[in-house]
């Protein structure tokens, strides 16, 4: 299954020799010293630095992660008090009449939206603003754990799978590859039938489903990496297998590693938010985006709005991450960098 | 002796990027008649690539031909006229507006063309041949070219057979059947054997150097009158070069084919080539009839390519490799660009900047742009001081040197 | 024939795939706690009905029995034992159990609910093909030029959208406000105009079918078009620039026909891998799909199953999804090596 292998953009991030990098003269006479400027963390901050999309995107994840801090914190420790302070209780109050109210400008059935509650309530009467806060915690450290669950798990998978290859490569590789087959909503939909529909198991059920994606990554990057002298080298000097492979091949390997795993927490983000949509992820009252957007379903016709605002935040929040691993993976791929 | 089929004079081709302007071709001149092979020589990076393709305008985006005149029989494949002096200060070498894909676009307005003194403002003539007509007339049809990486330069999808055919139908006008009977005649004609089953082949099931020959196939089917060849055995082993050597040589007694041969390899050179232009840094520095390049070398840079050639009866404390690197092509060293790495160097090749000139006429004229030969440039170049060779021995020295500034 | 023996190749070894997808799903299915049998028959079941439905489930044997005897019940052909020489006799037929919640055997319900969502997925493929392709191309062909950042904007957005959010949106806009399309629902093209309200003719049918599969496959196929744009342009981008459309171009190539022939067909590869990589979550986006719009496939059925608890039909469905899946996979396999050469004749070189 899946014989066709996706290596990623070839980036070398291996310490730079004295040897020519090729003929190139057609590019014009780049002399070989100016390789070694172009490989290093420093040049890729600068790159970064240097690109609107991707600082854009990094805005955007610090602005939801800042977010996603603040409400963690007050959800934890202050016990809602930040809330409470600036805001409307978020919790269930039964005093509260105003429901399913729309955004600052709008009115329907209900009522007129106010600045009170500057992008509407939702049927509860709870205050959409502040839901949305703190459903950023449930997504961002979902999203984020899960990916780094994936992460882990993918690494020590491919690295094992394409250091040693034969036959603990393709045993390794067929049941990546079966965990693969089972679409991944379904895995974790049944993961967490079995063992609880806490957001803990989406978590880890998301994690898992990710393995193989950086399963095939490191290994294909593992692959390559096997081949070169420097490996060679270590491996004749009597490095044991686990140092080569955790100090040169892994972080060899990095690159693109990274770039996938900023782009995972996007995705591990848009498939929590399915899941709350089908109910699997956050349960009531916890707010979660993907759960609001389900509840939202009933009242599509009294107030839209309230399938608006969720579905927008998962957007923006997945954009952000989006546009800076695409910086990550331009700043970090030499070719481009023509 | 009749007209030259291929003319370049003082051809410019400069690659804009982010760091600069790259001056990668600087105003090289050469000519190449009927049936000849003319050697271009250099070391890596010294822009022989760079000058092959743009004879036939197939630079791309950031680089452009800036300047000069590239006559095949006569047309005009690159041509330009002065439209005006610009300001210095106004310029930033910026680039043109990007529109057709090759190297020069003929409508794009004048090109703004950096200079020692002052800038040039330059345009393509009417005469220059349109990109159309460059398509159909001369590409493929008057000249073609041969890539350095065989591997790189056959699309994998395609068979091998199919890709012969279709440049042939396009370049001879043929039929495919009749394009069709032709490349495996051809294919067999370069030495590759069962040629009729190997032309439903696809580029993978072919070794490096039968997909070398199977690019001189496609040069050859076409029948230019000139083929120009960049770095063709760069990536084959040795053994297999030699076999390609020997069926270009047979090819074209048979054919009678010019040939432009662009390679680092000095012996390659000598055994190929009729004449041979050296190039350094954008420049064309010695120029002259193989033979006389060898045995009357004229410049120190060919002295040393020479010197440097490993012999089998020397050991590796013997070798002599050039001292220092090639610098960039974006910021030249002054005057002379080789004096800092030249062990002739004097004070005056700090300052000027020698232009290929006639030293000596034996058959061909001899030509080199180094002041040693004083009776060419009167300059005064042994009264001048010699000075230290800026560029250390070996790879690692003279890095950080080669910046461009010399000693004064 | 180097392309039917690597199909063949690839058919045979999707069958440990398989069997490992239905080892899986048995095994995740038997942890989940709680006694079957009350389960199946409610609180308070009679030790009568208990004992029967132990026999028939063979509750009572070991776990691995129990596998076996699954496998052997999934497996469209198995081996019996008989009393008489050979000893074995083959037996045929796929029997995926009972489900609970609907009273009716799992393959039936599966059979009622497949082709549903059969035709959403390749109603949503077909349209991300048919818009992804030309946009990407485009998009490389004419880099950095208003219709290059237009899509990659579009493309950005729509990689980055929850599906079930587009279906909501659209939902809202054409459903309730403009009430041009209906919101629930698809009605199969092939339907008998007797069953469908509205309809008269097979082409009203087809029509009505039509309206009722739009939404879905907008909502569905936005994010497969968004990724396949992406991975097209860059592909696209990186042949422009390699040495073989350099040759083609030397050699006095129509422009057009180097994008047309040259560069495209060997950009399609990466495209294929990532529509390969992407089936997974194309299938789980069937499923969001189909809650949104309450359409009466495979999805909701998988989805209904584990609400309820009805574990036949958990399995089964599972089971199926794996199938479709392998096969997509199998079928995007089939495709990268029609058009790469070097995967079916890989083995041969000079």
């Amino acid at each position: 299954m899946g014989s066709t292998d996706t290596s990623d953009s070839g980036i070398t991030d291996r310490p730079v020799s004295d040897e020519p990098v090729g003929e190139d003269s057609s590019r014009g006479g780049v002399a070989r010293e100016d390789v070694a400027a172009r490989v290093g963390w420093r040049y890729t901050l600068s790159q970064i630095k240097q690109d609107p999309t991707a600082l854009a995107g990094l805005a955007i994840i610090a602005f939801f992660g800042g977010i996603a801090i603040v409400a963690a914190i007050d959800f934890y420790f202050l016990d809602y008090w930040l809330a409470n302070t600036f805001w409307v209780n978020p919790e269930n109050d039964p005093n509260t009449i105003e429901t399913l109210l729309p955004p600052v400008g709008f009115s329907n059935e209900f009522g007129v939206g106010t600045w009170d509650h500057p992008l509407g309530t939702d049927h509860r009467g709870r205050d959409m603003l502040v839901r949305l806060f703190y459903g950023t915690r449930v997504a961002m450290t979902v999203g984020f754990m899960a990916t780094v669950i994936g992460l882990i798990g993918g690494t020590v998978t491919g690295a094992v799978s394409g250091y040693y290859g034969g036959w603990i490569d393709d045993v390794l590789m067929r049941a990546v590859e079966t965990l693969y087959a089972i679409p991944f909503l379904v895995l974790v939909i049944a993961f967490m039938t079995a063992f609880g529909r806490d957001l803990t198991f989406a978590m880890v059920g998301v994690g898992i489903a990710s393995i193989p994606t950086f399963a095939r990554l490191i290994r294909s990057r593992v692959v390559s990496v096997r081949e070169e002298d420097y490996v060679e080298a270590a491996r004749a000097a009597g490095v044991r297998d686990s140092g080569i492979i955790l100090r040169h091949v892994i972080p060899n390997s990095f690159a693109p590693v990274l770039v996938q795993a900023t782009l995972q927490i996007g995705v591990a983000i848009l498939i929590v938010a399915g899941l709350s949509f089908l109910g699997f992820g956050a349960q009531p009252p916890t707010p979660s985006w993907g759960q609001m957007l389900s509840q939202s379903r009933n009242y599509m016709l009294p107030n839209p709005w309230f399938s608006v605002w969720p579905g927008l935040a998962i957007l923006v929040t997945v954009v952000g991450f989006n546009l800076f691993g695409d910086g990550l993976r331009d700043a970090l791929d030499p070719r481009i960098n023509n | 002796m009749s007209d030259p089929l291929l003319e370049v004079k003082n051809l410019k081709t400069q690659f804009f990027t982010e760091e600069g302007v790259v001056r990668a071709v600087d105003g090289i001149s050469f000519t190449v008649n009927e049936g000849e092979i003319v050697g271009l020589v250099g070391e890596s990076g010294a822009g022989k690539s760079v000058a092959a393709q743009s004879i036939l305008r197939l630079v791309e985006r950031p680089g452009e031909i800036v300047g000069g005149e590239v006559l095949f029989k006569g047309q005009p494949l690159v041509q330009f006229e002065e439209v005006g002096r610009v300001d210095e200060s106004a310029l930033e070498g910026e680039q043109t507006e990007e529109g057709a894909e090759a190297g020069v676009d003929v409508d794009a307005g004048p090109v703004v063309r950096e200079e020692e003194n002052g800038a040039l403002e330059l345009q393509p003539t009417e005469a220059m041949l349109s990109n159309e007509e460059m398509r159909k007339r001369i590409r493929g049809r008057e000249i073609a070219i041969i890539f350095q990486d065989p591997m790189e330069s056959l699309n994998p999808v395609y068979t091998v057979g199919g890709q012969l055919r279709e440049f042939i139908e396009i370049n001879r006008n043929m039929g495919e059947a009749e394009a069709k009977e032709l490349a495996i005649q051809m294919l067999r004609e370069v030495g590759i054997p069962e040629a009729a089953d190997r032309y439903t082949d696809y580029p993978h099931q072919f070794s490096g150097g039968m997909r070398q020959r199977v690019l001189i196939a496609m040069a050859l089917s076409c029948e230019p009158s000139l083929i120009i060849a960049d770095e063709p055995t760069t990536a084959l082993d040795v053994t297999v070069e030699a076999q390609i050597l020997e069926l270009v040589d047979d090819l074209q007694d048979k054919y009678g084919t010019s040939f432009i041969w662009v390679t680092h390899d000095m012996g390659v050179i000598a055994e190929i080539s009729d004449r041979v232009n050296v190039m350094y840094l954008g420049e064309i520095v010695e120029q002259a009839e193989v033979d006389d390049l060898f045995h009357d070398t004229k410049h120190p840079y060919t002295d040393a390519l020479l010197d440097s050639l490993p012999r089998p009866d020397q050991t590796v404390e013997e070798l002599r490799p050039i001292a220092g690197v090639m610098p960039e092509a974006i910021n030249p060293p002054s005057g002379c660009r080789f004096h800092p790495r030249c062990p002739e160097a004097r004070e005056v090749c700090t300052r000027v900047h020698p232009t290929p000139e006639v030293v000596s006429v034996d058959g061909a004229p001899h030509l080199a742009a180094c002041f040693r030969n004083d009776d060419a440039f009167d300059v005064g170049y042994w009264e001048s001081e010699p000075i230290e060779m800026e560029a250390g021995a070996g790879f690692g020295a003279g890095l950080a040197e080669d910046r461009g500034e010399s000693s004064e | 024939m180097g392309l039917a023996r690597y199909t063949i190749r690839r058919l045979i070894q999707a069958v440990p795939v398989i069997v490992g997808i239905i080892t899986i799903t048995f095994f995740l299915t038997d942890a989940i706690p709680g006694d079957p049998v009350s389960i199946m028959l409610g609180p308070s079941p009679s030790a009568a009905q208990a004992e029967a439905i132990r026999a028939k489930y063979g509750l009572d044997q070991p776990l691995f029995i129990r596998y076996f005897n699954y496998l052997g019940d999934v497996s469209p052909i198995w081996l019996d034992t008989t009393a008489r020489f050979p000893f074995v006799e083959p037996r045929f037929g796929v029997d995926l159990g009972r489900s609970i919640y609907y009273q009716v055997p799992v393959v039936q319900k599966i059979a009622e609910r497949l082709p549903v969502t059969l035709l959403l997925l390749v109603s949503s493929f077909t349209f991300a093909l048919l818009a992804a392709v030309p946009l990407g191309v485009i998009s490389a062909k004419r880099r950095n030029k208003p219709v290059d950042h237009v899509s990659r904007v579009v493309a950005l957005i729509g990689v980055s959208t929850p599906s079930f959010w587009i279906g909501l949106i659209l939902i809202i806009v054409f459903a309730f406000h403009l009430d041009v399309l209906p919101a629930t629902d698809l009605i199969m093209p092939y339907a008998d105009p007797a069953e469908v309200e509205g309809a008269e003719t097979w082409v009203d049918v087809l029509v009505i079918s039509g309206e009722h599969l739009l939404l879905p496959t907008l909502s569905l196929g936005t994010l497969q078009m968004a990724a396949i744009t992406r991975i097209e342009r860059s592909a696209m981008l990186e042949n422009l620039g390699q040495d073989y459309v350099k040759l083609a171009r030397a050699y006095g190539v129509k422009e057009r026909t180097i994008l047309r022939k040259h560069a495209f067909r060997p950009a399609q590869l990466p495209v294929i891998t990532i529509v390969g990589l992407n089936m997974t979550q194309a299938l789980g986006g069937a499923v969001l799909t189909e809650t949104v719009f309450s359409i009466n496939g495979m999805g909701r059925l998988i989805i209904t199953a584990i609400y309820n608890q009805d574990y036949p039909l958990v399995m089964g469905t599972t089971i199926f999804f794996g199938l479709m899946f392998v096969i997509g996979v199998i079928i995007t396999d089939i495709s990268y090596a029609y058009v790469d050469p070097r995967v079916s004749y890989g083995d041969q070189e000079a």
